[in-house]
């Protein structure tokens, strides 16, 4: 039942951060690969304030959103500038770049080591050390972020964030300022993802820089395309699956050392799959 | 209609190094349907675009209903100006619904956004069988016309079309153009047309202006610029 219940929390929190990578991406098509960054700034955010300065959670996670979104938007001008292949190469040397101060500030991140002994959230009183509560709390955050971003994209706003994704000049030239919407939407995306941080880690108790690398981007954007793009059922639906499938190896006897090696193979594969036979993923609203 | 709507001054515009537009003075008049002609690279988008604020200007003043403008789209949308560009210039997984909504740029009042686009898609009779699919589905002459609908869903004061007769069928032009004509008799929508389909076009409309090499060369009403002659001298080069 425990095992069910880590699988869970992990699919809830993965569901947080594909809902929020498919509100960037797929619903506006912003293709970015530093998503992955923000989900890291949020859960050192938590770990930092909660193990070093005797935060509670609840303003450790605020913090870690207001930071977010501080840095969020500072790279979104050097980002946003551009269109496409070149948005991803530069999200991704940003995600670069931010991995190695995660790395490297060993003052504040403890660099490689990690950080050790984050406790479970508090709230009002409530410790939700055990595993049973602590899932109850993060699918209350997924049921709301999920319902944030149904009300976002059914509204006027998610329709013209849908005609940016589709013709940029097209949306500028009906009198939508581009730029403004992109930022706030990158700006909200990245909120979202630092949450799913926190909630990360203080459900692992410990944290370290690989957990926030290309990688763990690269798994959400393939959830988002596995599960369709601008589906927000989708992002669950990919999230479930990135998550279970590859989980399901452990019970064919392979050798723990090739485990997460042949776990990535199977993502690369899925995404190959996915392209050649059903480029639009599972339930998305169109072809990426 | 010798009111303006929109005046441009002295206008210059480079792209690096090169001068695209020579000390550019154009005026469009209140109700008014003006062709814009020229050889291709005459810089009659370039003009257009400026004007809108798609392109920086370098030098030249830009004066729209009365107000000198320092132009941008979202601006100039909200002074009363819609711009479609060449192609298909539709959102092509969005419904021609949604496609519509996205021309009401500064109305958040749900139902005045409806009312106009019923308004729209009776004008339109195509686009109201069609109303839940999605645009890539409609032909290229369909696509046209939903461009124009939704560039008409702020009830602009000046509308400018640059070739909307890109890649359709003679008697799709046709019927574009016709519609054209009655948007500007039913609306009384200023409009501007970059076209070199000007067979079609010049029973349409009043003034004229030819551009050559950046430079303005001729203005005056379709009669005098559809003379034959003229038009050899534009597109044989004998105006440059």
């Amino acid at each position: 039942m425990d095992y069910f219940l880590h699988l869970a929390i992990v699919v809830t929190i993965f569901s947080i951060l594909a809902m929020s990578l498919n509100y960037v991406a797929g619903f506006t098509g912003i293709l970015s690969l530093s998503h992955a960054t923000f989900y890291g700034i949020g859960a050192y955010a938590t770990a930092i304030l909660t193990t070093q300065y005797g935060f509670s959670f609840v303003p450790s996670v605020v913090i870690g959103m207001v930071l977010t979104a501080i840095i969020a938007y500072a790279a979104s001008f050097p980002i946003l500038k551009l269109k496409e292949d070149s948005l991803v190469l530069v999200s991704f040397g940003f995600s670069i770049i931010m991995f190695n101060v995660m790395l490297n500030w060993t003052s504040l991140t403890k660099g490689p080591l990690g950080i050790k002994g984050i406790m479970a959230p508090e709230i009002l009183g409530v410790n939700f050390f055990s595993k049973p509560y602590f899932f109850a709390l993060v699918l209350a955050v997924a049921i709301i972020t999920y319902f944030f971003f149904k009300r976002i994209t059914s509204s006027p706003y998610g329709i013209i964030m849908k005609g940016i994704r589709e013709n940029q000049t097209v949306a500028a030239v009906n009198g939508h300022n581009v730029l403004r919407y992109q930022r706030s939407v990158f700006v909200v995306g990245a909120v979202f993802a630092a949450i799913a941080g926190s909630f990360t880690a203080t459900f692992l108790a410990f944290i370290e820089p690989k957990l926030f690398e290309l990688m763990p981007s690269m798994l959400i954007l393939i959830m988002i395309i596995l599960g369709g793009m601008a589906s927000l059922k989708g992002s669950v639906l990919g999230a479930f699956i990135l998550i279970l499938v590859p989980e399901a190896l452990r019970f064919l006897g392979l050798p723990p050392s090739i485990l997460a090696e042949v776990q990535q193979m199977i993502y690369g594969l899925v995404l190959i799959l996915v392209m050649y036979l059903r480029p639009q993923g599972l339930m998305g609203e169109y072809k990426i | 209609m010798t009111e303006k709507i929109l005046q441009v001054r002295n206008l210059d515009v480079h792209f690096g190094p090169t001068k695209v537009l020579h000390d550019v003075d154009f005026e469009v008049r209140k109700g008014e349907i003006l062709i814009l002609m020229g050889p291709n690279g005459a810089g009659k988008t370039v003009l257009l675009k400026t004007v809108f604020g798609l392109f920086e200007k370098s030098v030249g003043e830009v004066e729209f209903d009365g107000k000198v403008i320092r132009p941008t789209p979202d601006k100039m949308v909200e002074a009363g100006m819609s711009f479609v560009g060449q192609g298909k210039r539709t959102f092509p997984s969005m419904t021609i619904e949604d496609n519509l909504k996205m021309g009401a740029f500064l109305w958040t009042d749900k139902k005045m956004i409806d009312k106009r686009i019923d308004e729209l898609v009776h004008f339109f009779p195509v686009l109201k069988k069609k109303f839940k699919m999605l645009a890539f589905n409609m032909s290229g002459g369909e696509q046209q016309i939903l461009s124009l609908a939704r560039a008409l869903m702020m009830n602009p004061k000046l509308l400018v079309l640059d070739e909307p007769s890109i890649g359709l069928a003679p008697k799709i032009v046709q019927d574009v153009f016709e519609k054209i004509a009655e948007v500007n008799k039913s609306f009384g929508t200023s409009i501007v047309i970059v076209e070199h389909n000007l067979k079609s076009l010049l029973h349409i409309a009043h003034r004229g202006y030819i551009l050559v090499k950046g430079k303005i060369a001729m203005e005056g009403p379709v009669e005098e610029l559809s003379d034959s002659k003229t038009l050899e001298k534009v597109f044989f080069g004998e105006l440059a």
